[in-house]
């Protein structure tokens, strides 16, 4: 079954269990999630269903996720928090072990995100990658061994950014698949926090912004249609990024997006994307033709799904429907997706 | 949208006269990864989702020439401003995308390119 048929608020096709509304789910999980983030709790939110997984909380706020259906769990997950053994089960529900001995260091370049991002901007205000070469600004130019250093705290502060997305791709799987919410388990924070961590607000407009994009894509393609590499090209001569290239040499035989980011260690939702891109391109194409038409008959059936646009539009993402701060909020969208019937 | 906190990132392109606003978009999905903004009159969900369709616009575009040549970057200019995107390699598989918007009366637009150009250089790995 498509993400898409799962996220809906019909009833599922294959016999399954008729999902509940989507609003009455999205609305459910964003109100407890600010009722743990009003109340700066620490701990853990499972989750069980079509997709297992869990949501990590520190002070309230959102500092890790995990899904049975995305990869990146090693990345996510909170290593400064133990949970109280009378409270949890020994483990997750993706059966990962909880540890209260366990606390590793919080960051592995060994500084606060803080202390990485205060180094930045003075080793690289000078703009120059030579001693001899003066800024435009006229300020002294870095030598090279605060210039070698920047590089290493950006690289890795950009690192860390990035270490959110399987957080985000969690837990936009978890929204799709509608798993049950589960009883909050209280945990303990010790050590320095999570170099990244999420308000309610900021993880909610992300979650809109993705919905919608997989929205746009899902006539075409979802993270569970099967691709194909297509068998001859239009074209004489193409070319393709490193990532396209690394996707495209894994799908000789059918294959989905889902099983393609665990592949490559990346996000669902970033793979199904460049997926999408490749298929606009010719390169890939839906594998079955039978399951193509099987999942657009439940899409119509759902009427989740306009005529496709045929572009991927990031900006319609953003401006079809927006918030107080331009974003997208799920609440308004989960109500324009599942409201009409 | 990440927290605050991580926007010290972006501070020496803050300096850049005529800054207006700044972003890092992660150019797969399109997430603002750390952002920094002069003044609140345009909005970074916008501006960032408009260079993220450009930029696969253009790879696209790229793609299809095949000429073995890469994206580096997209100057556009409005009546009041200029929009800078430049592509940052961070990986073989991963693709950042710096935005930088600037005031057109204010800003040298080729000293604003060079100072950007130096801060993508420290993302080289």
């Amino acid at each position: 079954m498509s993400e898409f048929a799962q996220f809906s608020a019909g009833p599922a096709a294959d016999g399954a269990k008729p999902a509940r509304p989507a609003t009455d789910y999205a609305e459910s999980l964003a109100g407890r999630l600010r009722r743990l983030e009003a109340g700066r709790s620490t701990g853990i939110l499972p989750f069980s269903g079509r997709s297992d997984g869990a949501v990590y909380l520190r002070a309230g706020r959102v500092v890790g996720a995990e899904s049975s259906r995305t990869p990146g769990f090693s990345a996510t997950f909170p290593q400064t928090m133990s949970w109280q053994p009378d409270l949890v089960p020994t483990t997750t529900p993706l059966g990962v072990e909880l540890a209260p001995t366990a606390v590793p260091e919080p960051l592995a370049a060994g500084a606060a995100p803080e202390t990485l991002a205060a180094a930045v901007p003075q080793a690289l205000a000078a703009g120059s990658t030579s001693p001899s070469d003066p800024s435009p600004n006229g300020r002294p130019a870095a030598g090279p061994a605060a210039i070698a250093s920047a590089k290493k705290s950006v690289s890795g502060l950009l690192a860390q950014l990035l270490h959110i997305e399987p957080a985000i791709d969690a837990v936009l799987d978890l929204v799709l698949s509608q798993s049950a919410i589960g009883r909050f388990r209280t945990g303990k924070a010790h050590g320095e926090a999570e170099p990244i961590s999420l308000s309610v607000d900021s993880l909610e407009a992300e979650i809109a912004r993705r919905l919608h994009l997989v929205r746009q894509m899902a006539s075409v393609v979802t993270a569970d249609t099967a691709v194909s590499r297509s068998p001859r090209l239009n074209c004489t001569r193409v070319q393709v990024s490193a990532l396209q290239w690394a996707l495209l040499i894994r799908a000789g035989t059918a294959t989905t997006s889902r099983t393609l980011a665990r592949a490559l260690g990346r996000s669902v939702f970033g793979t199904t994307t460049e997926v999408y891109r490749l298929i606009a391109m010719d390169l890939l194409s839906v594998a079955d033709d039978a399951a193509r038409d099987h999942d657009q008959t439940q899409r119509e059936t759902f009427g989740l799904l306009e005529p496709c646009s045929g572009t991927l539009s990031f900006l319609r993402a953003v401006s079809d429907q927006k918030g107080d701060d331009g974003m997208p909020k799920l609440s308004d969208l989960l109500h324009q997706a599942g409201g009409g019937r | 949208m990440l927290p605050p906190a991580t926007d010290t990132l972006l501070d020496p392109v803050t300096m850049i006269d005529g800054f207006r606003l700044a972003g890092l978009i992660d150019a797969s999905t399109g997430m603002v990864l750390a952002s920094a903004q002069d003044v609140c009159d345009l909005s970074l969900a916008t501006a960032a989702a408009g260079a993220t369709d450009i930029a696969g616009v253009l790879s696209h575009l790229t793609g299809a020439m095949a000429v073995s040549d890469e994206l580096e970057d997209v100057m556009v200019t409005f009546s009041n401003h200029f929009q800078l995107i430049r592509t940052l390699q961070l990986t073989p598989t991963q693709t950042v995308i710096l935005l930088v918007i600037l005031d057109r009366g204010r800003a040298n637009l080729a000293l604003a390119r060079h100072t950007i150009r130096n801060f993508c250089a420290s993302f080289a790995a």
